[in-house]
């Protein structure tokens, strides 16, 4: 499953599931807030990986095709969420994974779902990327394809938003 | 960010996607967060059958996802059942009844919640000692909210408990009712076999509580503890308690405390 093009049989997607379903979810709730929502994303995000499985091509991980589709999604919910605002349902989202994640390191998803809350969506996938991925800033740069600059910019305006929801004294690298 | 390893590539490493590097096997930091991640992901997994999503995914290539997942989340959980999508297999486990108690462990069902909000403010639930919260939610028609000591809470009502720890503890939460009759909710061998718990702000007890029908007074007790506590002693200290209460002539209202080396947090509330 490491390079080429990738043949998406049941099998496979399977093995990809195991392999990646659990950081898809946790990442996908992590954008989305619910987990219902989480697991529908994943699966929708296998469905898009079936439907254009001809297009990895392997010049990266399958972890990060997968995830790129899942951050295309979730931005897409998202936006579309923001244009049909619904009532919000109250919620602990970082506390409904707690099965899965009790083990696991949850705060920075719990800092990255505050800041995603309060972000336009265009700076959310920087959040997931920065908080949830821990991506340095050239690899930011790189994913994002802006410069070095502009990423150290949006990431102080990022750290500023933490402070401001939880007074943590963040510092950039 | 730091000379650890980012959780991107722990991810790949776990995946079997890329070698893990000399630092792995030199930094225990990093190796005891990949061993973390790797029982997160197998909790997961059990109960999240790899195949099972294989075949919906299969069958679903046509699926017009953006029906059941652009829903508000009220919304969500109820429209993923109805399409078969992948929806809180665990929650329907564990929301069942068990061991003949009335009350039931829930807690992916436990769409329970509370708006951020509620996480910054003063818990209602206070304990002894500074590193060591606990909270109950109870889902209302309202929404969520913190459960308030002596409050009225009906039959089916669903708790749900979130905690904050500044260092690694052990818990047992205990349940007793007007009656004497005392019921350990965590750990719980189907859900959650160990008593401990990780450091962390605000997580989520993976054990929650669905309200039966039996009328009354009940106490809920959460003990902790740096080293496990043994739960028959502390199931005895809590009988002992009651016993005392009841010879003064006092309910399980009445606040007291377990000769226990623990701090101690504990709540009552009424079932109607």
């Amino acid at each position: 499953m490491g390079g080429g093009r990738l043949r998406m049989t049941e099998a496979e997607v399977a093995k990809l599931y195991a392999d990646y379903g659990y950081f898809l979810f946790r990442r996908c709730h992590a954008y989305l807030g619910d987990p219902a929502s989480a697991h529908d994303a994943v699966q929708e995000v296998f469905v898009r990986a079936l439907g254009n499985a001809q297009g990895f091509r392997g010049d990266c991980s399958p972890r990060t095709w997968l995830c790129r589709i899942a951050d295309h999604l979730c931005l897409d919910l998202l936006r579309r969420r923001s244009r049909n605002p619904v009532r919000p349902e109250p919620a602990l989202p970082d506390m409904e994974l707690a099965p899965h994640v009790r083990a696991d390191d949850g705060d920075a998803l719990v800092m990255a779902r505050r800041l995603l809350e309060q972000l336009e969506p265009e700076s959310r996938r920087l959040a997931v990327l920065y908080y949830v991925d821990e991506l340095t800033q050239d690899e930011l740069s790189r994913e994002l394809g802006v410069s070095r600059r502009t990423i150290g910019k949006r990431l102080q305006a990022l750290f500023a938003r933490a402070r401001q929801l939880v007074g943590l004294e963040e510092e950039a690298s | 960010m730091s000379e650890h390893l980012p959780r991107h590539q722990l991810e790949e490493i776990l995946a079997d996607a890329a070698r893990a590097p000399e630092h792995l096997a030199a930094c225990e930091r990093c190796s005891e967060r990949l061993r973390n991640m790797e029982a997160a992901r197998a909790v997961f997994a059990r109960e999240h059958s790899a195949s099972d999503f294989a075949r919906k995914v299969m069958a679903s290539r046509s699926h017009a996802f953006a029906r059941t997942v652009s829903a508000s989340p009220s919304q969500a959980p109820r429209r993923a059942a109805a399409s078969g999508a992948l929806a809180n297999d665990f929650a329907r486990k564990v929301m069942a009844p068990r061991r003949g108690y009335a009350w039931a462990a829930a807690f992916g069902a436990l769409a329970l919640a509370a708006a951020a909000s509620l996480l910054l403010r003063d818990p209602e639930i206070r304990y002894r000692g500074a590193s060591v919260s606990l909270q109950a939610y109870v889902q209302a028609a309202t929404g969520a909210h913190v459960v308030r000591d002596g409050e009225v809470l009906a039959s089916g009502a669903q708790l749900a408990f979130a905690y904050a720890l500044s260092e690694p503890q052990h818990m047992l939460l205990f349940g007793i009712d007007d009656a004497g009759a005392i019921t350990l909710y965590f750990p719980d061998e189907n859900i959650a076999h160990s008593s401990a718990l990780a450091a962390g702000a605000k997580r989520q007890l993976p054990v929650g509580i669905v309200l039966d029908a039996r009328r009354g007074r009940e106490r809920l007790i959460a003990l902790f503890s740096s080293e496990p506590l043994d739960r028959d002693a502390a199931h005895d200290a809590l009988e002992s308690a009651w016993r005392k209460l009841r010879a003064r002539g006092q309910g399980i209202s009445e606040a007291f405390e377990l000769d226990l080396p623990a701090q101690q947090i504990s709540l009552w509330f009424e079932k109607q």
